[in-house]
């Protein structure tokens, strides 16, 4: 797909049918604009226009998926981007102390990390996704669409062509299980052989 | 993890439960120190597993980046080299053609300009001095001088021969229009300047762009037989096409 041409009502349906490609597309098509906006606004280097761009693209998708955008808002997509970017510009540069604004509404949806005070299982979690690579394809993709991208069972059953979503239940708490496994030493014959 | 706990957590981290189940939950986790840790390696994993997808797209985001920064590199490099070509079309495209416009009469003047060696004069009785001497300085290309003894000789007895060689002076002075007055005076068709003095007029009208009229006389120039004119006006004439 490389379509610049897609609405934003085709592109939230594509990526909360666990489609990411559309968000290559978003990437692409806004990316200059926004660097060029925000150096100019705030004077800032372009990597960390780039880097706070990248990261706008990824809460932005966060948002869709769990419905925390809506066109009813009358915002475009681009618009609701640019200003998920904003706010991360500032709050790098620690300009603005945002109040409780739409803004900062915008960018509490989209921060989220599940532990952020607990240090210690921040680090747990980089040593998961290091390891996440001893998984095969499959186990590594039904976690992802059922964790990130937070599918139905049902969708991903369709997308990932299990018999039933009973199926591809079962086979998310194998792989879970396997991930387990390894990151926590827990390490069994089933987990395995599997 | 056993598949009911999982139900559990999974629902509490979406959102599923309601806000009695989920106060009764977080009450749990606060007094089952197994069941926090068992939440807390769960977390772990899921954040684990959103860590690794957020490199992966930020990963393609990079490369569609680099390919999109070479693309515009490249646009731009090609920008360059086209206004580069451009302003040398601009400015040495008109620079030639003027300059090829402006040199054309004289190169074609050069190119085509047949030395006239004189004639040979003999000292004796009847011959005259003045005219002598005018040739002398004629054949010495002393043609300032050459041309006012000529014409102090016309004076006294004007003909062909005398404009003709004034006329040919007056060239080599670059005094073109007097000159084209010298050769145009020798209008008889018997006398044995006339081709000469046409090929010279169409070599002075050149001079003056008017490679119409030039070639007008040219192709008079064309008409006589045995003459070394005649070959230069042909292709003269051609070249003038």
């Amino acid at each position: 797909m490389n379509d610049f041409m897609l609405s934003d009502e085709k592109i939230i349906s594509e990526l909360k049918d666990g489609n990411t490609q559309p968000l290559e597309i978003i990437y692409e098509k806004h990316r200059k604009d926004f660097i060029r906006w925000v150096i100019f606004k705030f004077n800032i280097e372009s990597e960390l226009a780039e880097d706070a761009f990248s990261d706008a693209v990824i809460d932005l998708y966060q948002n869709i998926i769990r419905e925390k955008y809506s066109k009813k808002e009358n915002t475009s997509l681009k618009s609701y981007l640019f200003e998920i970017g904003k706010f991360k510009i500032l709050n790098i540069l620690n300009k603005n102390k945002v109040a409780e604004t739409h803004l900062k509404r915008i960018a509490d949806n989209a921060e989220h990390s599940y532990f952020t005070e607990q240090s210690g299982l921040a680090e747990l979690a980089q040593k998961v996704s290091g390891l996440l690579i001893m998984l095969d394809e499959r186990c590594r993709k039904v976690l992802t669409l059922y964790y990130y991208q937070e599918l139905s069972m049902e969708q991903i059953a369709a997308k990932m062509e299990f018999k039933n979503q009973d199926v591809a239940k079962n086979k998310k708490l194998k792989c879970l299980k396997r991930l387990q496994s390894i990151a926590f030493g827990r390490i069994n014959q089933e987990d395995m052989y599997e | 993890m056993e598949l009911n706990i999982l139900s559990i957590f999974e629902d509490y981290l979406f959102g599923k439960q309601t806000q009695e189940e989920k106060a009764a939950f977080e009450e749990r986790l606060k007094s089952d120190d197994s069941l926090k840790s068992e939440f807390d390696e769960f977390l772990s994993i899921v954040e684990g597993i959103h860590i690794q997808e957020k490199d992966r797209l930020k990963k393609r985001f990079a490369e569609i980046r680099n390919i999109q920064d070479d693309k515009a590199k490249n646009l731009r490099r090609l920008r360059i080299i086209a206004s580069v070509a451009a302003v040398v079309i601009v400015l040495l495209v008109p620079t030639f053609i003027i300059y090829q416009n402006l040199s054309r009469p004289t190169r074609l003047y050069n190119k085509y300009y047949i030395e006239d060696s004189g004639i040979p004069v003999f000292m004796g009785i009847n011959t005259n001095e003045d005219f002598a001497s005018a040739m002398t300085e004629y054949k010495d290309r002393n043609y300032e001088l050459a041309y006012s003894k000529f014409d102090k000789v016309s004076h006294n007895n004007e003909n062909d021969t005398l404009q003709f060689y004034m006329g040919l002076c007056l060239l080599n002075l670059n005094k073109n229009a007097e000159a084209l007055e010298s050769f145009g005076s020798i209008n008889k068709i018997n006398s044995p300047y006339y081709y000469a003095a046409k090929y010279y007029m169409a070599l002075t009208l050149i001079r003056f762009k008017d490679f119409k009229n030039a070639s007008i006389y040219l192709i008079e120039t064309s008409k006589c037989n045995n003459c070394i004119y005649k070959e230069n006006a042909l292709r003269l004439i051609e070249e003038l096409k």
